[in-house]
């Protein structure tokens, strides 16, 4: 196969432009903004929601043009080297079912969260500012979704990391958020540095970054003696590549490095909680549809280059991930980070759904996930809004608006609020008829279908991955069970009039608020995504994204075929599971109805962290703490001496040295005066010397011959006498 | 009366003596000859003395002799000469005569 050959430029076509005019518009946004934001009328907002909404209509067009139907590539070759070793480096936009599904997405949530924003953000002094920034985010992760090569992407991955460290630290005179956003971004840093390995690992072995083309060779290679062998030539050079799985597998679990810092995966979940530091509605974009979902969209992307073994890693990472995200979430008091928990629980669903070939369930849930996740998060800023603004006329400044404890009753007050946030925790615990549900039971289906085709030699410890699925559906439930009762059962509990939070006599929010909120909502409907909405299999999203749309290489393929055969032959496993989940989050809202119906308000009130366990889970395992002595401590401490001995051992040698050194100098000058040139000048001295002393003995004076010879006479006789 | 040989060598060495240091050190050319007669006559006394023991009589006395005549020759010749130094010079000072060899 010519390398050349597969990486020629690609034309353009009509989808194509488009999909670079949504993908540069958002950037026009936010240059504008950045630039004359403070001179628009209305500060710009208009102008960020007129190109959000012109991105997703363009997105919608794209979709009806490309879903199911075609696959749009265009490439350039953006940059070669002049080596015959090294192919053109192309640049190009890819648009498949994945591509444009991702893209209505992001566009989609990007309108809404921007549309909610006017009324969030209204009146704050960096407002042109927060919109420009929401454009450059949702410029670089479009850039993800749609560049075709791994380059590019990982460009555009640094972009959503900057702009995500803009928009964390949006309110940068507050400390806190300087630490957060400092933290997301070097958090995410870590994973980045695996992803850039993974990329160089396999541009090393396939010498091109082109998704496409790297699938095409990944697929062409064959498995001989337990070692993977790909052969093609370059500019007419032949390159034979014998490949030790353990190469490809390290090299797969670099690119899930950097799925491991965006998407929140464990260990580096630790950003993620702090990152609530940003405005709600930033929160809201990057937990739903963006700088979350981009970890999971690579590992889509990517899925072609992962061995069995790398899907193993990626599928225990991100079981233990959901389980330690729920488990966090059980004992939050703080709304966002309730949500924030929830958010790493679900992307670790997720990737636990990438790693067992549930390939398509995991997009699926991405998708309703975006939405349902989406609508909580803005729900939640519309209560910490309502809050603040109780709290401002109660003027009782030092109570924490945010904290669900010093909510309650919230239900009669904001109707609107309670039934969109119910029906998206209905979606986030998996209740039937809502989309959760749906995506759900398929990731839970099949990793079940997996841990039977894993476990088939006798080991069953794979059932363990499932099993942690069923759990984390029971504490799904009931901490969301929970976080609902506080916030809208019971009575407010806070001294003022709960009324005194609604925004006039006759809404509970701002219109721009509240439309986004419902339209999400609605969204987590089953209905949308499977006109069965008992069943996902029905569902077109997992039809439009399903394996065999999936253009799988030979490294998983076996392992991913044959997971999807275990799962079909689960016909009655297929009910049972989506029962079992059903059950085990009524069980899980039962728990919680159990144990908070008993509480009275100010038990509610006041609840405090009584058991180890549940300091516990709401420290996060103490693995902030864990992370800051094992790795923050050691390298602070190592900086400061590093810092303390180069002040003190390198600078004041330095100085000393160079005291010394003029000491040594004028020692060196001295010798150099004295003896050098003093030895010189001594040659000339004594040649002076004897000069005087010849031209001396010939003074012209008879006398003195005559002495001389006399002289030399009697040295003469002297001789001759004494010898 | 008998005088020892060595008075003899050793009025003769004193006389010798007496001539190199008016050789050496006199400015006057003519001093310098006279200085150069004592020379002469310490040498003419060796002669004499030593004629005494020689076997074939009087080869002393006729060196000095002899040595006598080329030293009247040498002086007349000498003087001659420093008559012309002097009329060129018009010094007789053997210190002044010298010429500088850079005038």
């Amino acid at each position: 196969m010519e390398l050349t050959e597969l990486l020629k430029p690609l034309a353009g076509t009509p989808q194509t432009t488009t999909a670079l005019v949504v993908l540069l518009l958002p950037l026009l946004a936010f240059l504008v903004l950045f630039g004359f934001g403070k001179r628009l009328p209305r500060r710009g907002d208009w102008l960020a929601i007129g190109i959000s909404a012109i991105t997703f209509a363009l997105s919608v067009y794209l979709f009806t043009q490309t879903w199911n139907t075609e696959t749009y590539h265009t490439r350039t070759v953006w940059f070669s080297l002049p080596s015959a070793i090294v192919s053109d480096f192309t640049a190009g936009l890819l648009l498949d079912n994945l591509t444009v599904l991702m893209l209505v997405i992001v566009t989609f949530i990007s309108t809404l969260v921007q549309l909610f924003s006017v009324g969030y953000m209204h009146g704050d002094t960096g407002y042109h500012r927060y919109f420009a920034y929401l454009g450059l985010f949702t410029f670089s992760m479009l850039g993800i979704v749609l560049v075709d090569n791994l380059l590019l992407l990982f460009i555009f991955w640094e972009l959503v990391g900057f702009s995500s460290y803009l928009l964390i630290g949006f309110w940068f005179e507050r400390p806190a958020t300087v630490e957060a956003n400092k933290k997301a971004f070097l958090v995410n840093r870590v994973g980045d540095i695996g992803l850039l390995l993974g990329l160089f690992a396999f541009y090393t072995y396939f010498r091109t970054f082109d998704l496409e083309t790297l699938r095409t060779l990944i697929g062409s290679g064959e498995w001989l003696n337990s070692s993977f062998i790909v052969s093609y030539s370059l500019n007419g050079e032949p390159w034979l590549l014998e490949l030790s799985p353990l190469l490809l597998t390290l090299a797969g679990l670099g690119l899930f490095m950097g799925c491991v810092g965006k998407s929140a995966q464990f260990p580096l979940q630790i950003w993620l909680p702090d990152a609530m530091q940003g405005p709600t509605p930033v929160s809201s974009l990057i937990h739903a549809a963006t700088m979350v979902a981009a970890g999971v969209y690579l590992l889509a992307r990517c899925y072609a280059f992962f061995t069995p073994d790398a899907l193993t890693v990626i599928a225990i990472v991100g079981a233990i991930t959901a389980l330690l995200g729920a488990l966090a979430a059980l004992n939050q008091f703080d709304i966002k980070a309730v949500l924030a928990f929830s958010t790493i629980s679900q992307l670790g669903y997720m990737v636990m759904g990438m790693g067992t070939g549930a390939y398509d369930a995991s997009l699926f849930h991405l998708t309703t996930h975006a939405f349902f996740k989406a609508a909580l998060f803005l729900n939640a800023g519309i209560i910490i809004h309502a809050m603040h603004r109780g709290l401002h006329h109660a003027q009782l400044e030092n109570v924490d608006p945010q904290d669900i404890r010093n909510m309650g009753g919230l239900r009669k007050t904001m109707p609107f609020t309670f039934y969109s946030y119910l029906l998206a925790t209905a979606a986030l615990a998996g209740i039937p008829l809502t989309s959760g549900f749906l995506s759900k039971d398929a990731i839970l289906s099949v990793s079940w279908a997996w841990a039977q085709t894993m476990s088939a030699n006798g080991n069953l410890l794979y059932f363990i991955v499932p099993v942690t699925g069923f759990v984390v559906v029971v504490l799904t439930a009931y901490y969301m069970t929970r976080h609902m009762w506080f916030m809208f059962f019971g009575s407010f509990r806070v001294p003022f009039n709960v009324t005194q939070i609604r925004f006039s006599s006759k809404l509970e929010t701002e219109r721009v608020m509240l439309v986004p909120v419902i339209l999400l909502a609605i969204l987590s409907s089953g209905i949308f995504f499977s006109l069965n909405p008992l069943s996902f299999s029905g569902s077109w999203v997992v039809n439009g994204i399903g394996l065999e749309n999936l253009p799988l290489s030979l490294l998983a393929a076996e392992l991913v075929q044959a997971v999807a055969i275990q799962d079909d032959a689960n016909h009655l496993v297929h009910i049972v599971i989506g029962v079992a989940s059903a059950l085990l989050a009524i069980v899980g809202i039962a728990i919680a109805l159990i144990k908070y119906n008993r509480k009275t308000s100010e038990q509610l009130a006041t609840e405090q962290l009584n058991s180890t366990f549940a300091r516990l889970s709401y420290n996060h395992f103490y693995l902030d703490t864990f992370f800051n002595t094992t790795f923050v401590k050691p390298a602070l401490w190592t900086a400061t001496t590093l810092y303390r001995v180069d002040k003190r051992i390198i600078d004041y040698t330095l100085n000393y040295g160079s005291k010394w050194l003029v000491v040594l100098s004028k020692m060196v000058s001295w010798f150099d005066r004295l003896v050098v040139d003093g030895s010189v000048w001594l040659v000339g001295a004594l040649s002076k010397v004897f000069g005087m002393l010849g031209r001396n003995l010939q003074n012209g004076k008879v006398q003195s011959y005559y002495a001389y010879s006399l002289f030399g006479f009697i040295l003469v006789i002297l001789y001759i006498v004494l010898f | 009366m008998n005088i020892p040989l060595e008075h003899i060598l050793l009025l003769s060495a004193v006389l010798f003596g007496i001539g190199i240091l008016a050789v050496i050190t006199k400015r006057h050319a003519v001093v310098v000859l006279m200085g150069i007669e004592l020379i002469f006559n310490a040498a003419n006394l060796n002669l004499v003395a030593f004629s005494r023991h020689d076997p074939q009589l009087l080869q002393g006395q006729l060196f000095s002799l002899f040595v006598i005549v080329i030293a009247a020759a040498e002086a007349a010749i000498a003087l001659a000469i420093v008559l012309r130094v002097y009329q060129h010079f018009k010094t007789a000072n053997l210190s002044d005569i010298v010429t500088d060899v850079n005038k």
